[in-house]
């Protein structure tokens, strides 16, 4: 199935995307100047706790092998990891960093996963018929408004669609509740708390999916475009084949199948957009741990959630570009 | 392949070249795209300038005033005037934006000329690289460098920008180099005897102008989506006000749900408008690079 290039390639990939992650995760607290427990230190003697002099630096550097070459904190770093220890957090002390993380991921998954699924399939699927409806000119006025929307849409950071959606639908005409992911006073478990979930998310959804969507539209009507006047399809008509068929069977499937390896590599900047619209709607994901993570520098859980991150998008990248040769053979063929 | 007019556009005299500026200009769309962001430039740059405030001192105007005649878009609850916020903001946001393309802009025209044109195991290399930079969240890494530098400077910023920037573009590039290099004129070029270096700079880069042009808008574009997302979380050059430090501020104080709309609808209009100048500027390069989407498209 898979060629030996592309396999290589694409565990290569994993491999590098991986170990630049933590490497920067490693490498950039350490580029700052000065002990880490001196500088904690020298902030809690401003806000007026004292807590001891050198003799004190000395003994917790060694307890977090501060005073170790590099090499040897590296090791440490790397065994704690593959341990999945990746400590504790200051603001939520003493939660650990791995526990924050794992409570709030659920809410990040549910919505980028569904919110990212609706805009692909649908955002290639109105892409391609924006497409089709170009060949022999048949292109009406509403394609080519539906084609702008797409592409003003793809320009859009979700962060500010999701502002005009706060301001709009939780503001102005309040349909929607802004902030959080469920209503709270609904017991779990039962229907009206999906309800409700649902209905919290459908706001942040909507503004990764309308962008997003529009993305996925342009490209596929860009694709469409190109093949319209490929002979496989002059010869699929000649043969008396119903169009609608012909779109299904023959075009669609052609043009279509590689965008699948565009939306491994997508799936990096739908996150990065993903985490800020959450704090745009305080959506109670990861995006805003890391919020908070950021306003009280609780330094070990940013890593946390950088690596977490890192490591959840490549690794989904990496299952996309596996499964993709069994949905187009041609790949294998290269 | 090549249509004539764009082969004499990119490798003719000054004189043709000169015409190639002419099909700029006549393109519609670079031509308002370029007046819109030239405009916005201008009207921020001299704006802030005349008006008598302080965009960035804290108590320098009455708290929380509503738009009025001395103060068209109200003040803040620190004390300061939106407008020249807003002119100030803007004039910085650009500048971040711009600094950070252009590193990015080169960091990418660089790797993807090298592999592209030289190929071999160095592109294969830099292409697994590309691709990594393309799938991790940058933003994730991009808010951990902020945190974790701490007090981020303009240059600073820019070069975190840049970093996470250049690799879509490069991408993009180098199938577009991996494409010109299978064209008639290079192998022409090739058996005439002119070497790597050369070829590149007076046969391969000259017909990419307008394409180049193109990914500068887009990358300009991208570093500032990221750098308005990373200021609107707190993290950004500090003391002083950019577009995306101004919708931190009415974000923290709430100013969407209490419907203070004019200090934060001002700052996305003017984001909204500098991305659309500069999608409008790509796609008109586009289409003098690629004549063909002109009938089609």
């Amino acid at each position: 199935m898979y060629t030996r290039k592309y396999l290589v390639k694409r565990i290569s990939m994993y491999a590098l995307a991986l170990s630049m992650a933590i490497t920067i995760n490693f490498v950039v607290p350490r580029l700052i100047p000065g002990n880490p427990v001196q500088t904690k230190l020298m902030q809690l003697y401003r806000q007026g706790i004292r807590l001891g002099g050198q003799e004190f630096v000395e003994k917790y550097s060694k307890l977090f092998s501060l005073d170790q070459p590099m090499h040897v904190q590296f090791i440490n770093y790397i065994t704690m990891l593959a341990q999945g220890n990746l400590g504790f957090s200051i603001s939520y002390f003493p939660a650990t960093v791995l526990n924050l993380i794992l409570t709030r991921l659920p809410w990040t998954i549910g919505l980028l996963g569904v919110a990212v699924v609706i805009s692909f399939v649908g955002g290639l699927l109105l892409g391609a018929f924006m497409g089709w409806t170009k060949r022999e000119g048949k292109g009406s006025k509403l394609t080519s408004v539906v084609f702008g929307a797409s592409l003003f849409l793809s320009q859009m950071p979700f962060y500010l669609l999701g502002m005009m959606f706060v301001f709009l639908l939780t503001y102005l005409l309040p349909l929607f509740p802004y902030g959080g992911g469920v209503d709270i006073t609904v017991t779990p478990g039962t229907i009206d708390y999906v309800i409700s979930i649902l209905y919290h998310g459908m706001l942040p959804a909507l503004s990764i999916v309308l962008v997003s969507l529009g993305a996925w539209a342009v490209e596929a009507r860009g694709l469409m475009v190109t093949v319209l006047g490929e002979d496989y399809l002059f010869l699929a008509k000649a043969k008396g084949l119903r169009e609608r068929y012909v779109f299904r069977q023959y075009a669609l499937k052609n043009t279509l199948l590689p965008t699948v390896t565009d939306l491994a590599l997508s799936l990096g900047a739908v996150t990065s957009g993903s985490i800020i619209t959450e704090i745009v709607f305080t959506y109670p994901g990861v995006g805003s741990l890391l919020y908070n993570a950021v306003t009280t520098l609780d330094y070990p859980l940013i890593q946390g959630i950088t690596l977490m991150l890192i490591f959840g998008v490549t690794t989904s990248a990496l299952l996309i570009d596996l499964i993709y040769p069994f949905m187009d053979p041609r790949v294998g063929e290269k | 392949m090549t249509p004539p007019s764009q082969l004499r556009w990119a490798r003719g005299s000054l004189t043709a070249r000169l015409k190639g500026l002419k099909v700029v200009v006549k393109n519609r769309k670079i031509l308002a795209g370029l007046c819109m962001i030239l405009g916005i430039t201008l009207v921020s740059e001299i704006g802030y300038r005349l008006l008598p405030y302080d965009p960035k001192k804290m108590g320098d105007v009455p708290l929380g005033l509503p738009p009025s005649w001395q103060h068209p878009l109200g003040t803040d609850p620190m004390g300061r005037d939106l407008l020249t916020q807003l002119l100030f903001g803007t004039t910085l946001s650009i500048r971040i934006g711009f600094m950070a393309g252009i590193v990015a802009f080169t960091i990418a025209v660089l790797v993807a000329l090298i592999g592209g044109y030289y190929g071999g195991t160095l592109d294969s290399v830099l292409n697994v690289v590309t691709e990594v930079f393309i799938t991790i969240p940058s933003l994730a890494i991009l808010i951990l460098v902020a945190a974790l530098v701490g007090r981020v400077d303009i240059p600073m910023m820019s070069l975190i920008l840049a970093v996470f920037g250049w690799a879509w573009p490069c991408k993009v590039m180098r199938a577009q180099i991996l494409s010109l290099k299978e064209r008639g004129f290079i192998r022409l070029a090739k058996l005439s005897g002119y070497h790597g270096t050369e070829i590149v700079i007076r046969e391969i880069m000259p017909n990419m102008l307008p394409f180049l042009g193109a990914y500068f808008a887009v990358v300009v574009s991208a570093a500032m989506i990221a750098e308005a997302g990373l200021e609107l979380i707190g993290l950004g050059p500090q003391y002083t006000i950019t577009l995306g430090i101004m919708l931190n501020w009415a974000m923290v104080h709430a100013a969407f749900t209490r419907g203070l709309t004019n200090w934060w609808i001002p700052p996305v209009f003017v984001l909204i408008w500098i991305f659309l100048s500069l999608f409008i500027i790509s796609m008109g390069l586009d289409e003098v690079g690629n004549p063909r989407l002109k009938v089609k498209g």
